[in-house]
Parts: C-alpha cells; sequence; structure tokens
C-alpha cells in the first residue's frame, strides 16, 4: 500500500527518469520498458503514452487501486550513450536489488552529473572519422586531408553555434556550407576532388533519429518513428541545402 | 588484397568512433564500436567485390554488426542501440547521397532541355533509390536481432548475476 | 603554372608600395604590443589583422588574381577571416595576453614572412615575380605566430582556418611545385599541437572524459599522422 503522497513522489522521479532518455535519443520502446521496470521495482504499476515532445504517465497502486498521473515535457536534450546504458543499467539494478526510492533517487542524481565528451577530443575525432570517409570512398591522400580540416572546421562551428543556442535547421545548413566550402578547395588541384565535397558534410547525418525510428515503427510506436523520421530527414534536407549553395557557387568547376 | 580489407576495416573503426563520439557514449564502448564497423565494413567490402550489390551486402553486414553488438553488448553493460548505431554510420552510401543532391541541382539547371533534364532525372532516381535502400537495409539488418533475440537484447545492462532465473 | 607567377608579378608590381606600409604598420604594431600592451594597442593589432586579411581578399584575390579560377571562392575565405576579426573586436574575445611559453618558436615565425622572398630568390626568381610578405601564407604564418606568442585566449575557429590554408598550400607544393609554401605547411604542425597542447593542459584533468592520458595520445596520433603524410609526399616529390 502507498499513500498519495509516495505515489505522487514515485511518479515524479520516473517522469523525471523517462524524459531524461526521451531527450537523450533513446528509443521509446526501452523508454517505456525501462520506466516499467522502475515502477516494478518500486511496487507500482506504470503505464507510459510518449510522444515527440510530450509524456503522460499514470502510476497505479493495485493494492489500494489508486492512481496518480503525471505529464511531463521532454527536454531538448544532446543524445548521449552513456546515459542511455547507464540509466537502463540503473533501472535493472533497482529492480534487481529491489532499491529504495531515495537510493535510487541518488544513483540517478550521480549519473547525470557525469561529464559529456570533452568538445575538444570530439573535434579530433570527427575530424579524424570524416578524413577516413573520405578515404573508404576512395579519396587519395590529399582529398583525406583537406576533408579533415574543413570537417573541423565545420563541426568547431556546429558546437559554437549550437553552444550559441541557435536553431537546428539553421546550424544543419551553415555547418554543412561551411564544410563543403572549405572542402571545395580540392577543386584546384587535380585529385579527387569530388569525393572530398560529399563527405565533407557527412558528419551531419543524424543517424540516431534515423535508426530510432525505424526501431520504434516496428516496434509498435508507428507514431513516434514517423515523426523521428520527420524530423531526420528535415535534417538531411537542411544537410542537402547547405551541399547545394556550395554546388551552385563551384559547379562550373565540377562539369 | 588482404591488406586492402584490413585498411578498409582500419578507417571503418575510425569513422565509427568518431561518429560515435557526437553521441557521447560510455568510454568501455569505444573499442567494440571499432570492432564492429570494421567487421561490418570489411565483410561488406569483401562481399562487393566478389560481386554483390550494394543493398544485400550492406543487409549482411548490418545483421553481422546487429548481432555482433548483441553478443558483446551483455559483456560491457551497453544496449545494443549504443554499439550498432555508431558501427553502422560508415556504411553510408554517401557518394550516392550526393550524386543525387547534384543531379537535383543540375535538373534545376537544365529545365529548358528536355534531354539533359531527363538524363538527370534519371539520375536522381537511381542514386536516391540507392541512398535509400541501402539506409533502410542497415537499419532493419541491424535492429534484426532485437526482434529476433527479444528478450536477450532487452537485458544486456542487467547485471549477469541476476539474468539465469 | 604560369598564370600563378603572373598574378603574382603583377600584384607586387601595382602594390608594392602599399605592401611595404602594411609591412611597416606590422612591424610597429608587433612591437607595440609586446613593449606596451595597451586596451587601445591591442584594438589597433585586432583592426591591422582585419584590413590584413580584408586586403588579401580584396587586393590579392579579387584584384589581381582574378584570372585564377576560384580566387572568388579564396576571397570568400579571408572575407570571412576579416568578419572574424572584426567580430572579435566586437565580442572582444582575443585578450592578447602573452604566455611566454612559445616566444622562440613565435620569433621564428615572425621572419618567416621574410623568408618567403628570400626562399624565393634564392631559387633564382626576381622581383617582382617572388612571394611578398603580404600574401595569403606569409600573412597565415604571422598570424599563428601572433597567436601562438599571445595564446592565453584565442579563436579556434582562426587557428583551424590557418591549418586548413596550410594544408591547401600544401597542395600547391606538389601540384603546382611552389616550394616556398612548404614554409608554412611544416610550420602548421607544431602550431596546432602547440594550441590543442595549451587548450589540454587547462581543460583536462582527472575527472574529464575521457582523461587526460586518452587526450594527449590522440594529440599525438593526429599530429603524427599529419607529420607522416607531408614527410611522405615530399620524399615522394623530391626524392622517388
Amino acid at each position: 500500500m502507498k499513500t498519495a503522497a509516495e505515489l505522487k513522489e514515485i511518479a515524479q522521479f520516473i517522469a523525471e527518469y523517462a524524459t531524461r532518455l526521451m531527450g537523450s535519443g533513446v528509443h521509446t520502446s526501452r523508454v517505456v520498458r525501462n520506466s516499467k521496470r522502475l515502477g516494478e521495482a518500486l511496487g507500482v504499476r506504470v503505464i507510459v503514452s510518449a510522444f515527440q515532445k510530450v509524456v503522460t504517465f499514470s502510476v497505479c497502486d493495485d493494492d489500494s487501486g489508486e492512481v496518480y498521473s503525471e505529464v511531463a515535457d521532454i527536454p531538448p536534450l544532446p543524445i548521449s550513450f552513456e546515459l542511455n546504458a547507464e540509466l537502463s543499467a540503473l533501472s535493472w539494478e533497482a529492480y534487481d536489488r529491489q532499491m529504495p526510492l531515495p537510493e535510487i533517487r541518488a544513483r540517478y542524481a550521480e549519473i547525470v552529473a557525469r561529464p559529456r565528451l570533452d568538445p575538444i577530443f570530439t573535434l579530433i575525432l570527427v575530424g579524424l572519422a570524416n578524413a577516413s570517409f573520405c578515404r573508404l570512398f576512395g579519396g587519395d591522400w590529399f582529398a583525406v586531408s583537406i576533408v579533415f580540416t574543413a570537417t573541423l572546421l565545420g563541426f568547431f562551428l556546429r558546437q559554437r553555434m549550437q553552444a550559441r543556442g541557435f536553431n537546428h535547421y539553421v546550424i544543419f545548413i551553415a555547418s554543412s556550407f561551411a564544410a563543403s566550402m572549405y572542402a571545395s578547395v580540392a577543386l584546384m588541384f587535380d585529385t579527387t576532388s569530388e569525393v572530398a565535397l560529399a563527405t565533407s558534410v557527412l558528419y551531419l547525418i543524424p543517424g540516431v533519429p534515423l535508426i530510432n525510428g525505424v526501431i520504434d515503427i516496428v516496434e509498435g510506436h508507428v507514431l513516434n518513428g514517423i515523426a523521428r523520421l520527420t524530423s531526420a530527414l528535415m535534417l538531411i534536407i537542411c544537410i542537402a541545402i547547405g551541399l547545394s549553395c556550395t554546388l551552385m557557387i563551384v559547379k562550373n568547376g565540377l562539369l | 588484397m588482404l591488406f586492402e580489407i584490413l585498411s578498409d576495416g582500419f578507417f571503418a573503426a575510425v569513422a565509427a568512433i568518431g561518429f560515435g563520439a557526437i553521441s557521447d557514449p560510455p568510454m568501455r564502448a569505444f573499442p567494440v564500436i571499432a570492432l564492429l564497423a570494421a567487421a561490418g565494413h570489411a565483410l561488406r567490402f569483401v562481399l562487393m567485390h566478389n560481386g554483390m550489390d550494394i543493398a544485400t551486402a550492406s543487409l549482411c553486414a548490418s545483421v553481422v554488426i546487429g548481432v555482433g553488438s548483441l553478443l558483446l553488448g551483455g559483456r560491457i553493460r551497453c544496449p545494443m542501440t549504443v554499439l550498432f548505431i555508431p558501427a553502422l554510420l560508415p556504411m553510408i552510401p554517401g557518394m550516392y547521397a550526393y550524386k543525387t543532391v547534384f543531379a537535383m541541382i543540375m535538373f534545376m539547371q537544365h529545365l529548358g532541355d528536355s534531354a539533359a533534364s531527363t538524363l538527370y532525372m534519371e539520375e536522381i532516381l537511381r542514386n536516391g533509390f540507392v541512398t535509400f535502400c541501402v539506409i533502410f537495409m542497415l537499419a532493419a539488418g541491424a535492429a534484426a536481432p532485437i526482434f529476433l533475440f527479444n528478450k536477450r537484447a532487452h537485458s544486456l545492462t542487467r547485471n549477469k548475476k541476476y539474468i539465469s532465473e | 603554372m604560369a598564370v600563378f607567377w603572373q598574378t603574382i608579378a603583377g600584384y607586387n608590381a601595382a602594390t608594392w608600395p602599399l605592401q611595404a606600409l602594411l609591412v611597416v604598420a606590422g612591424i610597429v604594431l608587433t612591437t607595440l604590443l609586446y613593449r606596451r600592451p595597451s586596451p587601445r594597442v591591442k584594438v589597433a593589432m585586432k583592426v591591422y589583422l582585419a584590413l590584413l586579411n580584408g586586403w588579401i581578399a580584396v587586393a590579392y584575390y579579387l584584384r589581381a588574381c582574378a584570372e585564377r579560377p576560384y580566387s572568388e571562392v579564396m576571397a570568400l575565405f579571408w572575407g570571412v577571416m576579416a568578419a572574424v576579426w572584426i567580430y572579435d573586436i566586437a565580442v572582444d574575445y582575443t585578450t592578447f595576453e602573452r604566455t611566454r611559453k612559445h616566444d622562440r618558436i613565435a620569433f621564428v615565425f615572425y621572419l618567416m614572412p621574410f623568408v618567403y622572398p628570400l626562399f624565393s630568390l634564392l631559387r633564382g626568381l626576381e622581383f617582382p615575380m617572388v612571394t611578398s610578405p603580404v600574401m595569403p601564407c606569409s600573412v597565415a604564418v604571422f598570424t599563428i605566430g601572433l597567436l601562438l606568442s599571445f595564446s592565453k585566449r584565442v579563436n579556434l575557429f582562426v587557428i583551424l582556418f590557418l591549418c586548413h590554408w596550410a594544408l591547401v598550400g600544401f597542395s600547391k607544393v606538389y601540384f603546382f611545385g611552389i616550394p616556398e609554401d612548404l614554409l608554412l605547411a611544416s610550420a602548421s604542425v607544431p602550431a596546432l599541437y602547440l594550441f590543442f597542447k595549451e587548450y589540454i593542459d587547462l581543460n583536462f584533468h582527472r575527472d574529464t572524459k575521457p582523461d587526460l592520458r586518452v587526450m594527449n595520445f590522440l594529440l599525438a596520433a593526429m599530429c603524427a599522422a599529419l607529420g607522416v603524410f607531408f614527410s611522405v609526399t615530399i620524399w615522394q616529390q623530391f626524392i622517388g
């Protein structure tokens, strides 16, 4: 038996947990599953319905028949696989060890407070990644090196703009334009410049929402899946717009 | 040939690590991501070298990556998606996507010239379709093990002690 | 690459008095920045850098090098750099605070713009068909040196752009046979290393993700890869 206050406390914690997961780019069925598991650990039944921007919960205590509902906004957080892994593990641990709510809450706070990957570390890795991507598509070493620095510039711009809180679409257009523009210097030389241009923007591909969208659709969360795919498609269109701006400027060199 | 396969795997691994880093994975996931990406991309390289088309080869490679993430995910307590999404990204058909965009622009520039615009329209359709197919195959192939081995896939982050009930 | 040298000759012949003026202004401002770093001098330095980058964009690329393909794109790049410096004045980002850590290498970099014409003369070229101190690559090397010397808080975008430029210059060495640009290319790798190293020393400790060791390893790997690429290419071109 839970008192109404306890029920409310549980519902609020689960709401925070689930919105944090949804915001960090976890596919819907995992969020639902984790929340239910967490609820079971705390001795309540949780019913979740998740949308793109908001999640609604009902927390039921089957012994007393008491129900408490909560609606929570999904914050627009950066994608974090680390939170995905650690918070999923937390739900299992709570379930297996029957942890009490204060302990779960403390662990949750500790996990959420962990630092993200350092931006400069990410920057260098992304540059190297895009450069090796260029190599995979058959670019020669000059194209590879030009893509490397062009990606550094484009991704740096994206990071700075994100830190300033620019609109998502504007960021994607601007950084894909910048990266492809800086990569277009490859056209001056007798090198695989087409490959360089094509790969310079690929670091922007929104892989997580694309694949999450497919998983969501297959697992029955069709609405969410389509919403994710649509937003991913919008971002891809933005990449294409940025790339097109570059191509319009330099297309004479490509024909 | 062996050198080519190895270098293909190596560059795929670097690419996967970098694209993974954007999504902030746990540090312990990096070696597994690199391994999966290298294995998947090298497999696709070999298959395509032996005459298989890009969509089917991608499907095979992504199934391997999916199964691999299922097998290795339990060991480092990471969900499958954390491992296979970055590992799939090096297989994105970037050149086809680029050619689609380029053909779209050229189509717009040659609206008046019906012969040229037909040619570019064909380019758009051909490249766009390949891009779409490959991406779909990648997502579907890697996600397939989640649905096939439902129970195991859902308890990767669970402590091993409690699984054997 | 006849067009390349012709445009340079035209540029030098037409603008050498102005170039000399720019060089003198640069020397004066740099000395002032070392001797009496007042806020006014710092703003003047930024104005000078904006002017210099704008000059490269307009006078060099748009006017003198109009015959070359892609000169408009290059002008756009340098115009963006000028805009970045104007933006810097507006938000007062770069502090030009001296760190004294890299003074020696910075002075080597300051000399580079004057080594460029010497290098050309040594190769047997004659004025006006020589590289001069007010050309994209010399300007890039000068800016890198200046930022190294005052590396407390630098705009990373500028550094990344200049390294990008160094790579372009390096490709010019290979494809167009302009060995002068080797100077910038070989300078860019240690500079890139030092800038990132500075950032790492400031921001990384044991609790960051990833830890210091991994980050240092990544930086070393990146610089090693660039170094290997440069040396293998040079070796192939001049010896192989």
